[in-house]
């Protein structure tokens, strides 16, 4: 409810406003007028407009003019201004005569400052200066004055007299001072002597460090020449070493380069080579398998029929290295079974097939290449394990085939040397008897068989 | 709201900040004396309104701005209308803007930012001029705003002058100033 008549009042307010907005340019124009005179900051006190007049005329001579020129005018004088009133001061006038002569000027009328008991002082001034009457009216007053005048006489003449006393009391100590000054000065000229004697001695020291500074210097110019003449030297040894290895390192690429040349040809001239080598071995090997055809039928035959006694129906017969025996053993009625390998690597192999064999249960065992054999097993363990699988009466055929001795040997194998002879020792010893059966085409072999007790 | 909030509380620290007694004694004579804050689009209406007070008036009326950010602007205009000589620029200090907002008959505000107007409602100045968001939003209802398409010119003169010679109104203002500024300060309350 407040806060609305508030309101109310507030938008009266307004209203008000606007009627006196619409009506401000109506207004008569005022005249320029130059903004309040600024105060405070130079000490003029613009807003104050009265003071005591103890005030104004306690300051001194030109304190004085300036004060009053600040309280009554609000503005500070001009010199010109401030001469004027201080020679009127030196021509005997009171300080209330300056006072009124301001407070009263159209200036000071028109700042309007009061000063409380200024006026009669003033009009007792200016009537001072009213010929005759003036005269009569100063001499009543001083004589009026005189009891004042007398005793302002003694406090003055007491002051002076402390004045002097003070001033007495004041020249003793700057004296004193003065003694105290002359002696600091005496202090300061020796120090000056010794600073001057510190100073030449210093002199001479940085001019002995300045020659040796400036010997050094030559020196290192000198030193720095003749490593300048140096350094062009070795730049010029440097720069030929450097032509001589660019020109080694081009012919050792020119060199280079004929070298691989070189290598390349060569290795073409192998790859030439061992591809004659593959072809001369390929048709070499195909002539033996051809050769081999023939004369193999008829070694069979041969062989075949010496084991014969051992091929009876159902009889069981291992062949090791060749795999043509089967069909035929099988057509003469034996039970007929092969292990192909008989190179070095076999050995492990055999080993085993040879132990998964039963005891005494092979009529016959064959091996048509047996120097082939003895790279897979030496020539005691295979006889070891032929004596323990041939069965009572069994027979054991070893054949000196040389044709596959021969492709092996082509294809880089290294086939054991083993003569018919020593190997019918070596069975013998073993308990074997044995029978030299040479094939149709030359090729010997060993029929062994051990006899039964 | 937090930002006046914070305006508030420097403003409430202007109010405990002593005024530079010399600059206060300085601004403080019989004419009127207007402080102002605006920007560089305000400017002229301030410039016009001040130009309509000086004509019609005081004519020994003085401009005081206090927005350090306006001044060249506020020269310029001054300059283009001859009165150059009645607008003084405060500066930054914050003494000289205390010292400004006691001396001044009212804050004239056309445009810029709210913390002037905080600083004035804190220290008991009245606040007139152009509305604007900012404006409103600090001063509230303590402050007598005409829109900008009223001629504010002619209404910030004749408010200025009506401030100036009615006691009672200023008084009112004040209240509603200080209410204003406890409002806004207070951080449990929300403002009005």
């Amino acid at each position: 409810m407040n806060s609305d008549r508030n309101d109310e009042q507030l938008e009266q307010v307004r209203g008000e406003i606007r009627a006196a907005a619409a009506t401000l340019r109506d207004r008569p124009r005022l005249a320029p007028s130059a903004p309040a005179p600024a105060a405070g900051a130079d000490g003029i006190e613009a807003a104050r407009r009265s003071y005591r007049i103890a005030e104004l005329t306690d300051p001194p001579y030109h304190a004085f003019v300036e004060h009053a020129f600040r309280a009554l005018l609000k503005r500070a004088p001009t010199p010109v201004e401030a001469s004027a009133q201080l020679d009127l001061l030196g021509r005997g006038a009171s300080k209330a005569e300056v006072l009124g002569n301001l407070r009263w000027s159209a200036e000071g009328r028109r700042v309007g400052v009061g000063v409380t008991g200024l006026l009669p002082r003033y009009l007792l001034a200016k009537l001072g200066r009213v010929p005759l009457l003036g005269y009569l009216v100063e001499g009543a007053v001083a004589f009026a004055a005189l009891p004042l005048l007398a005793r302002q006489l003694r406090a003055a003449d007491a002051a002076i007299s402390a004045g002097d006393s003070a001033l007495g009391a004041g020249q003793k100590a700057l004296a004193a001072r003065a003694d105290v000054l002359n002696q600091r000065i005496d202090d300061l000229r020796g120090l000056a002597h010794e600073l001057g004697l510190a100073r030449d001695e210093l002199i001479r020291t940085l001019n002995m460090i300045d020659e040796g500074l400036r010997a050094r210097a030559s020196a290192t110019e000198v030193a720095l020449d003749d490593l300048a003449r140096r350094q062009h030297d070795l730049e010029g040894v440097r720069r030929d070493e450097l032509e001589f290895v660019r020109r080694r390192v081009y012919v050792m690429d020119r060199w280079f380069e004929a070298l691989r040349g070189a290598l390349d040809e060569v290795e073409l001239a192998a790859g030439r080579r061992d591809a004659r080598v593959r072809e001369f071995e390929a048709r070499t090997r195909d002539a033996i398998t051809a050769a081999d055809g023939g004369a193999s039928a008829a070694r069979l035959d041969r062989w075949l029929d010496a084991l014969q006694p051992a091929c009876a129906a159902g009889a069981r017969v291992v062949t090791i290295g060749d795999d043509d025996w089967n069909e035929r053993l099988a057509a003469r009625g034996a039970i007929a079974t092969s292990f192909a390998g008989t190179r070095a690597g076999d050995g492990p192999g055999l080993r085993d097939a040879l132990a998964h064999v039963e005891d005494s249960c092979l009529g016959a065992l064959v091996a048509p290449a047996f120097p082939a054999l003895l790279r897979a097993i030496p020539a005691d363990e295979f006889v070891d394990a032929a004596t323990r699988v041939l069965q009572p009466g069994g027979l054991l055929l070893l054949g000196f085939a040389h044709e596959p001795v021969l492709a092996a040997a082509l294809a880089g194998d290294i086939v054991p040397a083993v003569q018919p002879a020593v190997l019918a020792t070596t069975l013998s010893v073993a308990g074997y008897s044995t029978r030299r059966i040479d094939a149709a085409d030359g090729t010997p072999a060993l029929l062994a068989w051990r006899e039964s007790h | 709201m937090d930002a006046l909030a914070s305006l508030a509380e420097a403003s409430g620290r202007l109010r405990t900040q002593a005024a530079d007694d010399a600059l206060l004694r300085r601004w403080q004579t019989r004419a009127t004396v207007w402080a102002a804050s605006c920007d560089a689009a305000g400017s002229p209406v301030l410039l016009d309104a001040f130009h309509a007070c000086l004509s019609h008036c005081d004519a020994a009326a003085r401009l005081l701005v206090l927005d350090p950010g306006a001044e060249a602007a506020v020269a310029a205009a001054a300059s283009s209308r001859g009165i150059d000589a009645h607008v003084e620029c405060v500066g930054d200090a914050a003494d000289a803007r205390k010292a400004a907002l006691l001396a001044a008959d009212a804050l004239v505000v056309c445009g810029g930012g709210a913390a002037f107007v905080l600083d004035a409602l804190a220290v008991g100045t009245p606040v007139t001029g152009v509305e604007c968001a900012a404006t409103m939003d600090a001063a509230g209802d303590a402050a007598l705003l005409w829109r900008a398409g009223d001629p504010a010119a002619e209404l910030i003169a004749a408010t200025v002058e009506r401030l100036r010679g009615d006691a009672p109104l200023r008084a009112r203002l004040r209240a509603r100033g200080h209410a204003r500024i406890s409002r806004i300060a207070a951080p449990s309350e929300s403002p009005a």
